[in-house]
């Protein structure tokens, strides 16, 4: 401290901010906004200030300072570009010379690697004919790759989901710690069967169909296609029928509650499966989203002793009452004319292509936003959302 | 304003402390005000500050002190309410006019600001002039950071330095 004190005795005029010491630089540079380029343009500036940003105090103080929310930094995808920068949550053109303007590109070198998920700042990728599993931390560049199960036949139909490990509530750091993947496979008999893999021991352990007796084996199969949400301990998942199936990664129970009535592709085309998507609500355990042409409409699930009870409707809210659609909208068809192109599972935030773009519906809030002008970005986003991280901090 | 009397104390009689900067110039001030600053609370709960004694504040300029104490003044009547949960709306909107203006300053004010701020414990404007020079550096390139705050430009071993850093920061960052 007795540095820092004289400093402010003699001519003020001298006073710069590289003077200042350092738990005083602290608390300036960490009420920047959270996206990480600020902080990135900090660190470039100087090597004073470079020293300070890389301190993990420091990095523990801004995040505690943004409540520990990572913000948006952009989409991955697995199309061309692969991933498209966010600024305030809106896509930006990415431009080199303004580094703060453009985040950057992502520039995987396997590109035709097929992203299944990203999860606290890892992004979970998996090769064409699906013999192995990659594992990329794209902010500090570091990557490992997983072979599948020995047990998994490619033929069969597989997804697969990133999770920590353990679960916990504090993800500010998780990235740097061990992670699971649950791979999740059905083989001829339509069994779905569930794998996981642990980094901490490098090894897969199978979990074994319980063989149910009865004309129709349960479980039923997975639908590969649709995102899954892991909330707490449980991953729930869709499976190709009308039922989702919830699976407790730690002590790997499962069973399949049904999903709720009247949104099913098969029973009626009301809605179409694109169209539905399960999500966390802040003050629920497992909601429901369905969207059509013209509504949005929640379902919670009432939950008694981890027990799944039954399905009730939340709230029903008219789509352009977030959404501004063009006039011609009217019945749902065979090609929506609005679909939910990717979902934030810990903001609850759903992303809604439409003819006048993309939007970010904040479910919880019930606010909406546009992400994306145009209406070509159709295929399905990953949000990324990270701190700033200095490379090689482990 | 909310309550005019508790600008001016209990019983209209408010009690008042001298505080005396780094070149010896005594200020008068309000008890309340002076007690923004967490170090001086101490002081001012002993007892300190009154009569002809003052507080000395050995590493406070009378420029830096005098603007010091404007915000504190301004402040305190707030401060007083446990964060004014009953201030209306035109006093948040007044205070907060008053903050935007106040820190519309030289750099080198604002540093010496939030110096003594930083020493004297004053939460609030410690955070308010960081949150102003923070401002003033977000969404500039870092060679625009560097013109912003009058560093001189990198000599070629810093840019060389510099570059090499850009590349370590991968994809996310181009």
């Amino acid at each position: 401290m007795g540095a820092a004190h004289s400093r402010l005795l003699p001519e003020r005029q001298s006073l710069s901010l590289t003077s200042l010491p350092e738990n005083v630089l602290m608390e300036i540079f960490s009420r920047l906004p959270a996206h990480p380029a600020f902080l990135r343009c900090i660190s470039l500036t100087c090597k004073e200030f470079h020293q300070i940003v890389v301190n993990p105090d420091f990095l523990r103080l801004f995040r505690a300072h943004h409540r520990d929310t990572p913000p948006l930094v952009g989409f991955i995808r697995n199309q061309s570009p692969r991933f498209l920068p966010t600024i305030g949550g809106a896509v930006v053109q990415y431009d080199p010379d303004r580094v703060v303007a453009g985040a950057g590109a992502l520039e995987l070198d396997d590109a035709d690697w097929i992203v299944l998920g990203c999860r606290h700042g890892r992004v979970l990728l998996q090769c064409p004919e699906r013999r192995y599993l990659l594992v990329v931390d794209p902010m500090v560049g570091r990557r490992e790759y997983i072979d599948a199960p020995s047990w998994y036949r490619l033929r069969h139909s597989s997804t697969a989901v990133l999770i920590c490990s353990p679960c916990h509530g504090d993800h500010g750091d998780c990235r740097s710690r061990p992670f699971r993947i649950v791979f999740v496979y059905f083989s001829v008999a339509f069994m779905t069967n569930i794998s996981i893999y642990s980094s901490q021991t490098d090894q897969w352990v199978k979990f074994q169909t319980p063989r149910l007796p009865g004309p129709l084996p349960l479980p039923n199969p997975i639908d590969t296609s649709r995102p899954s949400i892991l909330i707490g301990n449980v991953l729930y998942l869709f499976t190709i029928f009308t039922t989702v199936l919830c699976f407790n990664v730690d002590t790997q129970e499962r069973h399949e509650i049904p999903q709720p009535p009247g949104n099913h592709y098969i029973e009626r085309r009301a809605v179409l499966r694109v169209n539905t998507l399960l999500v966390a609500p802040r003050d629920a355990s497992l909601g429901f989203l369905s969207v059509t042409s013209c509504y949005l409409k929640l379902w919670v699930s009432n939950f008694a002793d981890g027990v799944h009870l039954q399905w009730t409707p939340r709230w029903f809210v008219s789509l352009d009452a977030l959404v501004p659609l063009p006039e011609d909208i009217a019945e749902p068809t065979q090609m929506p004319k609005i679909r939910i192109i990717g979902h934030d599972e810990d903001g609850n935030v759903v992303y809604l292509w439409s003819l006048a773009g993309v939007f970010a519906i904040h479910l919880d809030e019930m606010q909406s936003h546009q992400v994306f002008s145009n209406y070509q970005l159709i295929h399905r986003v990953y949000p990324y959302k990270s701190f700033f991280l200095p490379p090689g901090i482990s | 304003m909310a309550a005019p009397e508790s600008g001016d104390g209990n019983n209209g009689a408010a009690r008042m402390v001298t505080l005396i900067s780094s070149d010896n110039t005594r200020f008068e001030v309000e008890a309340a005000a002076a007690s923004l600053s967490q170090t001086l609370q101490l002081t001012i709960l002993d007892g300190g500050g009154g009569g002809g004694d003052g507080i000395p504040l050995p590493n406070v300029d009378s420029a830096t002190l005098s603007k010091v104490l404007e915000y504190c003044i301004k402040h305190a009547p707030a401060a007083a309410n446990g964060g004014a949960p009953n201030a209306t709306a035109v006093d948040r909107a007044e205070l907060e006019r008053f903050d935007n203006e106040f820190v519309n300053i030289d750099q080198s004010v604002l540093y010496s600001l939030i110096m003594a701020a930083h020493n004297l414990e004053i939460e609030g404007l410690q955070s308010l002039v960081a949150k102003k020079v923070a401002d003033m550096i977000k969404g500039k390139s870092p060679m625009e950071i560097r013109r912003t705050l009058g560093f001189p430009d990198p000599t070629p071993e810093e840019q060389a330095e510099m570059n090499a850093h850009m590349l370590e920061y991968g994809w996310a960052y181009e």
